[in-house]
């Protein structure tokens, strides 16, 4: 086992620590995240409220814990949806040649032609805007990411000596798939949707800030700094706070993503893409 | 090479084909009818059906397409159902204010990027090379939208250095004012993209020094400046550009939410208003501009790739 | 300093806005400055018939004038019209126009463009919001150039109040196609210029027919942040904030450079509940929620203050507001149940409560109402819907949703569309009928005397107690911000702003 950088640790460790205040949010919040108390409006954070209060008097800290598990569904559940669609697409593609792979690939082009924000408005004027249809959104707006870079690896592989001595054997397309290709193909993937889970942290708030994701009361971080805007110059806390906290999050999943490729494929270093 | 170009350029023109389809498929999926908001709630069911069969909104679908897309062709956007007057002005109106946006946006990430990058490769592990690895940490992982509140409570609200709007027309400010009101939304575009662009270089930059081209180069005798600009520097521009194609989209997104914060009349800001008061004509002349805007851009990234890369003209296909 | 790469493409920017050449005529400075006023959407509409907005509001009394004129204390004075008559039956009516008067494009205004304004507003054709507050208008006849008889087809007392009313700006009867781009009128303002998403530029207008404005022109500047606003205003680029939300009064008021300015208006907001569909179609489900919400609480946890809970569009502020009606102080959580029981919800409502995209306080008034109403029974799952698209989806189609309305130049026609029966807001929103506030607001409309209009509106208020049509939170006090530089410039509680005096000290 190749020495963990200590990038991982520390990227990892924050990860973690999020994950499980976003599950235990709920019980140990000291406040209760809806509760309106008209007297302690606009508070600023103090020993009884970490975070301060919003214009309902509201408790931050609480909303803020009540609210971290939308950004981790959003960004886990969408790229496991980008992952579960994409891979197998690029790795037809990559198979198969010929029409399927124009085919796939032109889908491909088109949908990278469209700014990620851009999509996710465009399925803001059509439905009901809520936290499972900004997953499913941004999931597929990372779909052709996944197919371009599954293909890619898939096609690299598949020029490598092994592929051509296990073809010289006579095995079979399933079989190169399953015993040559893809465990030689993890790591780059793994590393690839590391980093695709910080964009979509990114665009799934993007969206919820622009009115897209789950709706009030519930307290999604990028909601949570759209609502804060009036406020801004009396009480910026309100937004601050869940911007920090967001921040936090998506530079430890940033750094778990690039400790990962130096474990995994230090070959793929400065092979970020967007 | 020829070959290569004439296939990008019909993947292009295809693209922006589809895009017309689907965007004219899903603006009619929604609900509500054009007449209605061409007339306003206070319509009588009379002038609305009126209105309906004048403007062809019995149709059959294809047929509606057809119309809107060979009007399309001939630069009819349409008319702005909230404005009463042709879309394709106003669109191309707020192209030409983002495009200033996004022009100098894009010459300082390249410029700054491309500028840390090599200056981070060249003195790996200095405290100034350390400063910018923690900083990049720091600016690919913030959001845009709230890089513009943070800025705006800092420097507008707090220390009242800049302004907080983004747009004041050099006929009215002059030259400085015009600038002063780009640099805040300026930064905030393209902050994330420094880091962004300036990690790829310095990457790739380490890559090439260390292949075998500069070995053999250095081996020579070469003056180290020398091995660096003819052979490390290329290589490591290579990469710089595509991501730099990449970063266009990227700015598009970040646009639309830095014009709506800073207030400015950009092509972001419109499609937003427009897709808010479903402004059918606006919105959908706005995306396939915004698209074709990207596509070209991607375009123009592959032909560079393409030039410069010897590798891809020969194989035909990139990426 | 180095300039940027620029495309092209740029370059129309700066010259392609809509522009009228300046006039010819005397340009004369006033000296007043140029009045920078932020508000925070585009003008949908330059013409003043289809006007819907506060925002085209302001822009109609910069350009246009009416017949009459509203002031801010809401009487009303002459404006275009210099006097006028009416028969004992209140059924004709007479305007004599001022001489001399001219539009922008230099022509004389006469008894004809007065005409094709109203029979504009009634073409059914126009689409005008406010065709039916003037269905009483049978026949209009203009004796000589200076002259306009209206003939009413039943008696109206408050006929020359509601000509003081937005849509009906008198514009010139041969440029009315170019209403939508090139706006022309005989107010104290000319139109130059509008960049959507940008701002509105007014030239001042040398020749109007009063004393003309010491501005040399006004600025409307579009800025959706209200933060940018403030911020803006603080550093001088900016003069006025129109509508300054209440949230930001507090901190305002506390700047040495900024003035607060705030008046008590009959505008409203409340949550619209459909009469027609369940589960509001029964009443008793309408009373619980007054029950389960108290209106106090409400206007201060939305308004922070600025503003006053109200039952219905006549405001606190007003003489027939119904005073003797309590508004309770508390929430009764039980009684509220107990009705919803009897209207057979024993568990409890469920319902969506659509609020609006882009208007703040209303979307705090449904986060409000839904936390508020939950110990009641009623869960109410928030939808976001930009407000554009209410036509659409949401009037008449949801149960219950957010909304308000700007107040009207006169208590009937702020009251009898919304809710008599055959009201034409009333069909759009709530579906709303009952006997006795029908009883109450005809007979209102027969009577000249104040002291029995009143009588007749407390007793609509009663009726709408037991029967509400729906849910009336509050009537919201306006707000602007001015530079104290800027001298003489009024809040007005129809939210416009009477510039004709106003000028920018030193």
């Amino acid at each position: 086992m190749r020495h963990i950088p200590r990038t991982l640790w520390v990227g990892g460790t924050i990860v973690t620590a999020i994950c499980i205040l976003a599950v235990l949010g709920p019980w140990i919040a000291p406040f209760d995240p809806d509760a309106f108390a008209v007297r302690s409006r606009l508070e600023p954070p103090s020993a009884t409220h970490w975070f301060g209060t919003d214009e309902f008097g509201r408790d931050v800290f609480s909303r803020v814990l009540a609210g971290a598990h939308h950004s981790l569904l959003m960004g886990f559940g969408a790229t496991l949806i980008s992952l579960v669609i994409g891979v197998p697409l690029g790795l037809i593609a990559a198979f198969r040649r010929g029409w399927t792979e124009e085919t796939i690939m032109r889908g491909v082009d088109l949908m990278i032609s469209i700014p990620p924000v851009l999509l996710g408005l465009l399925i803001l004027a059509v439905s009901d805007p809520g936290l499972f249809k900004t997953i499913l959104a941004v999931g597929l707006v990372y779909v052709p990411i996944m197919t371009r870079v599954s293909r890619a690896v898939a096609l690299d592989l598949l020029a490598e000596d092994f592929v051509e001595a296990a073809r010289a054997r006579g095995e079979g397309g399933y079989h190169i798939l399953v015993r040559e290709i893809l465990p030689n193909a993890w790591p780059p993937l793994i590393v690839e949707t590391a980093l695709r889970i910080t964009f979509a942290i990114l665009l799934g708030s993007a969206l919820s800030f622009l009115g897209l994701g789950p709706q009030p009361p519930d307290s999604e971080w990028g909601l949570m700094i759209a609502e804060s805007r009036p406020f801004i110059s009396e009480a910026p806390w309100i937004g601050l706070a869940p911007g920090l906290c967001l921040c936090l999050l998506l530079i430890a999943v940033n750094v778990v993503g690039e400790g990962l490729r130096d474990l995994l494929d230090p070959r793929l270093r400065g092979r970020g893409h967007g | 090479m020829t070959g290569f170009l004439v296939r990008r350029f019909a993947s292009v023109v295809f693209v922006l084909w589809a895009m017309t389809v689907v965007v004219f498929a899903i603006v009619h999926v929604l609900p509500g009818s054009v007449a209605h908001m061409i007339l306003g709630e206070y319509a009588t069911n009379e002038a609305i059906a009126d209105l309906e069969l004048r403007l062809g909104l019995n149709d059959p679908l294809y047929l509606q397409y057809w119309r809107w897309f060979t009007g399309l062709l001939q630069g009819d956007f349409g008319n702005s159902l909230t404005m009463d007057r042709p879309a394709a002005p106003l669109i191309l109106e707020a192209l030409g204010r983002s495009a200033i946006l996004a022009s100098i946006s894009i010459v300082l990430v390249a410029i700054i990027g491309i500028g840390l990058g090599i200056h981070s490769a060249t003195h790996v592990g200095s405290w100034s090379d350390r400063a910018l690895t923690l900083m990049q940490y720091f600016f690919i992982a913030v959001p845009e939208f709230f890089w513009c509140i943070l800025v705006i409570i800092f420097f507008a609200v707090w220390l009242g250095w800049l302004p907080a709007t983004g747009y004041s027309p050099i006929a009215e400010a002059g030259l400085l004012g015009w600038a002063k009101h780009l640099i805040l939304p300026v930064s905030t575009l393209v902050l994330g993209l420094i880091a962004h662009v300036s990690r790829l270089v310095r990457s790739s930059m380490l890559e090439a020094i260390e292949s075998r081209y500069v070995l053999a180069a250095r081996a020579k005798g070469l003056p180290e400046r020398l091995v660096l600009r003819r052979h490390a520097l290329p290589n490591a521009l290579l990469p710089a550009i595509t991501v730099l194609a990449v970063d266009v989209g990227i700015l598009m997104g970040g646009i639309v939410v830095v014009e709506s914060v800073f207030a400015f009349p950009g092509l972001g800001r419109m499609l937003i208003y427009a897709i808010e008061n479903q402004d059918i004509p606006l919105m959908m002349g706005g995306m396939i501009v915004i698209t074709a805007v990207y596509a070209i851009a991607n375009l123009v990234a592959d032909i560079l790739y393409a030039v410069l890369n010897p590798r891809i003209r020969v194989s035909g296909s990139a990426g | 300093m180095l300039l940027p790469r620029r495309s092209a493409l740029a370059i129309p920017a700066l010259v392609g806005a809509v522009t009228l050449p300046r006039p010819g005529a005397a340009q004369s400075s006033g000296g007043g400055g140029v009045l920078r006023i932020a508000m925070s959407s585009n003008l949908r509409n330059l013409d003043p018939a289809k006007m819907t907005i506060g925002e085209e509001f302001m822009y109609a009394v910069f350009v246009f004038n009416g017949l009459v004129r509203m002031k801010e204390d809401q009487s009303i004075e002459p404006e275009l019209a210099e006097s006028w008559t009416y028969s004992d039956d209140l059924k004709t009516w007479e305007f004599k126009l001022r001489r001399g008067v001219k539009f922008h494009h230099g022509r004389e205004m006469t008894a004809d463009d007065v005409i094709t304004t109203y029979r504009r507003v009634l073409d059914p054709a126009t689409s005008s919001p406010s065709r039916s507050n003037y269905e009483m208008i049978e026949q209009m006849e203009a004796p000589d150039p200076y002259t306009v008889i209206f003939r009413l087809s039943y008696p109206y007392g408050g006929f020359a109040d509601i000509l003081s009313d937005r849509q009906v700006k008198i514009i010139p009867a041969d440029r009315i196609d170019d209403l939508a781009t090139r706006p022309i009128g005989t107010g104290p303002f000319t139109f130059r210029s509008y960049t959507p998403g940008d701002r509105v530029v007014f030239g001042r207008n040398a020749d109007y027919w009063e004393t003309p404005p010491k501005f040399d022109g006004v600025e409307m500047r579009i800025l959706p942040e209200m933060s940018v606003r403030i911020a803006a205003l603080q550093a001088g680029d900016l003069d006025v904030v129109w509508d300054l939300g209440p949230e930001n009064i507090r901190a305002l008021r506390d700047v040495r450079n900024v003035r607060v300015e705030s008046v008590a208006t009959a505008s409203w907001d409340g949550a619209i509940l459909n009469n027609t569909i369940a589960p509001f179609n029964d009443v008793r489900v309408r009373r619980a929620l007054h029950l389960a919400v108290p209106k106090a609480d409400v206007a201060e946890v939305v308004l922070f203050g600025e503003g006053s809970p109200t039952h219905s569009p006549i405001a606190p502020s007003h003489p027939f507001f119904a005073n003797d009606i309590p508004f309770p102080a508390r929430a009764d959580a039980a009684g509220a149940r107990r009705l919803l029981r009897e209207a057979g919800h024993p568990n409890g409502i469920r319902v969506p409560l659509v609020i609006p995209v882009g208007r703040p306080v209303r979307e705090r008034l449904g986060v409000t109402l839904q936390q508020m109403a939950r110990p009641a029974g009623f869960e109410f799952e928030i939808q976001r819907v930009p407000f554009a698209r209410y036509a659409a989806e949401v009037a008449g189609k949801v149960p219950i949703y957010v909304d308000g309305y700007f107040a009207r130049p006169t208590i009937d026609t702020s009251t009898y569309p919304f809710l008599h029966t055959r009201g034409s807001q009333n069909a759009r929103l709530w579906m709303y009928s009952d006997p006795r506030v029908d009883a109450a607001l005809d007979a209102a409309r027969l009577s000249g005397d104040v002291n029995v209009q009143k009588t007749h509106y407390l007793a609509m208020q009663r009726a709408m107690v037991d029967n509400p049509p729906g849910y009336f939170a509050y009537a919201q006090k306006f707000a602007c911000a001015y530079r104290t530089a800027v001298r003489d410039v009024k809040t007005h509680p129809m939210r416009w702003f009477d510039l004709r005096a106003g000028s920018i000290g030193a």
